[in-house]
């Protein structure tokens, strides 16, 4: 895969997307401290403050040498990673024409009392989400994670498999530090194991 | 660290423990709220209080966090107008203090801010109150400048993360030289993002004894007093104020004199504008001001500017609070620039955002605004999104105890009354009461509104039998001289208190009657709800387990039939924090439950609980529950009339 990183260092705009309870601020915490000791410039955005659960959350990454506010507008997402395939179509206006999704296969289906629609097909949802943009990763991150221990650590699969892409021009071994330094106590053997399954999916994808 | 144990686990989610650091120089990765917090640390705060209240609540948390290492006592108090009066003392005494609170919290303190002009401190007093323009998170956009500005106090805006650890610093600088309160106000954007700083020292001067001088100094007064005070604050304070606002370098003045245009800029929109600029081929003709002190303004840089450039737009969130003072200056200045903004529909109302911002500046120099992606494409993906079933963008968890509650409440209350009755609500995860299917609230404006809102509505004769709930942090905040009024003046009302133990929806925060532990988690005595409301003369008190649904209605028809004030106290912890007490939603201490298929009779009795828990794939479908998220409260077994929702095996 094509790396973000120019002359002035690397400069991306990074949109995660999920459930609140999924993890999309771990992601973004453990992503832009390894950005940020990698020597980046960055400035995320996150969603939180009031009761979030279950309910479309983002985090939003902005990287680039003369970054100074937060926040990816219409069209600017460069890098989109889904962790519900339909909060992550949910989001599509954000993504830039050629930007590369990557989304856990995963559903999660809303309340039927409040969302008085069926559900759509994933493939349907993939199929839409690669008419929009430049390219759709897809995989079941949540089976992956249970693979190696618990489907709660489906984000780090997805963070394996983002920076195991070579996208962000990112060290392995920095990034799995910096997992191991910030997941929550007790949990960091999970979220490891699920970030080096991810990889090890990535490698197949893009041999 | 001591304190860690006791901050919110959401809390820690969020930090990285950066800000106790002491690297001066060291890069690292702080939001706005760890930023504030930081500059309080680099300050050598001494006191910290607050109430928690999104967005603001981290920085207390933040506080609570370095308690220990930098010697700071940090408290959560039971509401913002305690939590400042508590920072001011700390402040007549000669320590450095800060109360931090959310944008509405700062409607609770004016009585004592207003008050303090003049009372002269000895130390140093800092107001963090945080913004939330575009209302994501509070329930109301309300502009806090203004706030400040009628207690006659500075108040200072960052722009970027770094500018909020550094101007909390100066802003105790202000306060200290000039012994009066100083408001710092980021918002909402600004806090919840996370950016690089740069570590400054922490100041850790050798502190002189804390007293408090006992010659009138510290007592608000009548007439000649007050009026000789607000005098002097004008002649002398106010007056010297000007002169360092202008002489601050974060109030920073671009002008080479040859530009036609200029732009005043505060908060972050002074960010958007600097990033629009670098992309826009006209920036180097751009003259502007970023305005780092909103009230009192930089006055001679603005009148600098506006004799110099033709047009000037003023770009600020929420209000034109820095344009309507722009446009006051201009009468004093012969030959001045046009002043665009809010007033001339340049800028819109409200929050503003990177496109806003550049299409504004675009307009005001004349050039056509070219946006990132093409139009289509953005049309396209938003006609693809509307099709998808909608999610709620707040939910109940699931288990939630106020669920049980509310359920038991509908039953006994459409019991006795049928339809008649009035539900007045507060501010709170029970606020999400007002969505389908529970559906119980009729009033609600802010925190202690229930009881007295309900007690007005009784005295004005409207039928109905009044309702009032609050959580249990509510409880504390407000309610209680609202539950006396409503004994001394003899309304028929009844207050159900939903205590899940904690402050829910800010993240668990102790409180007065939780955990047993202050913010930074030293032990202490908890209080009880039920006992309070005793002592507030209530002659009618319920306790109840709101997972017992049978014992639940039982208490609360007898109170709804009280005549008079009836106090039911629904107690059962958080199951966000039960759940965490069992080591998880999967541990094998979950009793999960099922729906038989074969028993079922598609009734959707359970569903009127609305546990999220509890689904249905289409319309035909009978109620199911997921596995992945039942935490075993097992009341939706306790509604099944056929017996049909049971344990699973």
């Amino acid at each position: 895969m094509h790396s973000f990183r120019f002359g002035g260092g690397l400069m991306v705009n990074i949109f995660v997307v999920g459930l609140g309870g999924q993890g999309t601020i771990m992601f973004s915490k453990i992503l832009s401290t390894a950005l940020l000791e990698a020597g980046c410039n960055l400035i995320t955005k996150e969603t939180t403050g009031s009761t979030h659960r279950d309910a479309p959350v983002t985090s939003e990454i902005r990287v680039g040498p003369n970054v100074r506010s937060p926040g990816i507008m219409d069209g600017e997402a460069d890098v989109v990673v889904g962790l519900e395939p339909m909060e992550c179509l949910r989001f599509a206006r954000k993504y830039s024409p050629s930007a590369t999704v990557f989304v856990n296969t995963h559903p999660v289906y809303p309340p039927f009392t409040i969302s008085r629609r069926p559900y759509p097909e994933v493939g349907e949802i993939l199929g839409v989400l690669k008419e929009l943009t430049g390219r759709v990763v897809a995989l079941d991150a949540t089976k992956l994670a249970e693979d190696v221990g618990g489907g709660s650590a489906a984000n780090m699969v997805m963070l394996g498999v983002l920076v195991g892409s070579g996208i962000l021009d990112l060290d392995l071994g920095r990034v799995e530090e910096v997992i191991s330094r910030l997941a929550p106590r007790g949990a960091e053997k999970l979220n490891v194991d699920a970030f080096r399954a991810g990889l090890r999916e990535a490698e197949k994808i893009f041999r | 660290m001591r304190g860690e144990r006791y901050v919110g686990r959401t809390f820690r989610k969020f930090t990285t423990y950066d800000v106790v650091r002491d690297e001066p120089g060291a890069v690292v990765l702080l939001n706005g709220n760890e930023a504030v917090a930081r500059g309080a640390i680099e300050a050598g705060v001494t006191v910290a209080t607050g109430y928690p209240g999104s967005p603001a609540t981290y920085i207390l948390e933040n506080l609570a966090l370095a308690a220990e290492r930098y010697d700071i006592h940090a408290e959560w108090s039971t509401n913002e107008m305690v939590a400042y009066e508590v920072a001011f003392g700390a402040a007549a005494t000669g320590a450095k203090a800060i109360a931090s609170m959310k944008n509405v919290g700062m409607n609770w303190i004016m009585d004592p801010l207003r008050n303090s002009v003049g009372l002269e401190i000895k130390g140093a007093l800092v107001v963090a109150v945080v913004d939330d323009p575009g209302s994501d998170v509070t329930t109301n956009e309300q502009d806090s400048r203004y706030l400040a500005r009628f207690a006659e106090v500075p108040v200072f805006t960052p722009a970027t993360i770094q500018e909020a650890k550094d101007l909390t610093v100066e802003a105790f600088r202000f306060s200290e030289e000039l012994s009066i309160p100083v408001v710092v106000c980021p918002t909402r954007q600004l806090v919840y993002a996370r950016g690089n700083v740069t570590l400054g020292p922490v100041r850790r001067v050798k502190r002189r004894a804390p007293r408090l001088e006992k010659n009138f100094r510290f007592v608000t007064g009548l007439g000649v007093m007050a009026v000789s005070r607000h005098r002097k604050h004008h002649a002398q304070t106010l007056k010297r104020l000007d002169g360092m606002v202008d002489g601050l370098s974060w109030n920073e003045l671009k002008l080479d004199g040859d530009e036609e245009v200029g732009v005043i800029a505060s908060g972050l929109p002074y960010s958007y504008v600097a990033e629009a600029l670098d992309s826009l081929p006209f920036r180097d003709d751009v003259a502007w001001l970023k305005v780092a002190t909103p009230y009192p303004l930089p006055k001679g840089k603005v009148a600098k500017l506006l004799k110099s450039v033709n047009r000037v737009l003023v770009l600020e969130e929420v209000e034109p609070f820095i344009e309507e003072q722009v446009m006051a200056l201009t009468a004093t200045i012969r030959e001045h620039a046009e002043v665009l903004g809010k007033s001339t529909g340049h800028v819109p109302v409200g929050e503003l955002d990177r496109m806003t911002v550049k299409e504004a500046l675009c307009r005001v120099y004349g050039v056509p605004y070219k946006p990132t992606a093409p139009p289509e494409h953005i049309a396209r993906a938003k006609q693809a999104a509307s099709k998808l079933p909608f999610r709620p963008f707040v939910s109940w968890c699931p288990g939630c105890p106020h669920l049980a509650s509310y359920y038991s409440l509908k039953k006994a209350v459409r019991k006795l009354f049928g339809k008649n009755y009035n539900v007045h609500g507060e501010i709170g995860c029970y606020q999400m009461a007002i969505l389908p299917p529970v559906e119980m609230v009729d009033t609600c404006i802010c925190m202690g509104s229930s009881t007295s809102v309900g007690c007005g509505v009784y005295h004005a004769g409207a039928p109905g039998k009044n309702i009032a709930t609050m959580g249990d942090s509510s409880f504390f905040h407000a309610s209680i001289p609202a539950l006396i009024n409503a004994v001394y003046n003899k309304a028929d009302i009844t207050v159900i208190v939903l205590d899940n133990r904690t402050t829910g929806a800010t993240g668990h925060q102790p409180h007065p009657g939780a955990f047993g532990v202050t913010a930074t988690g030293e032990p202490t005595r908890t209080l009880d709800v039920a006992e309070v409301a005793r002592a507030c003369g209530v002659d009618l008190v319920e306790v109840v387990d709101p997972y017992n649904l049978k014992e639940t209605q039982e208490a609360m028809e007898r109170a709804l039939s009280h005549k008079g004030v009836s106090v039911v106290v629904c107690r059962r912890v958080c199951a966000v924090i039960a759940v965490r007490q069992k080591g998880g939603v999967t541990s094998p201490e979950i009793q999960k439950y099922r729906v038989d298929e074969g028993e079922c009779t598609n009734c959707r009795k359970c569903m009127e609980l609305g546990c999220p828990s509890l689904y249905i794939e289409s319309r035909e479908d009978k109620p199911k529950i997921d596995r992945l998220t039942c935490v075993g409260c097992g009341v939706c077994g306790q509604i099944c009339p056929v017996g049909a929702i049971k344990p699973e095996e």
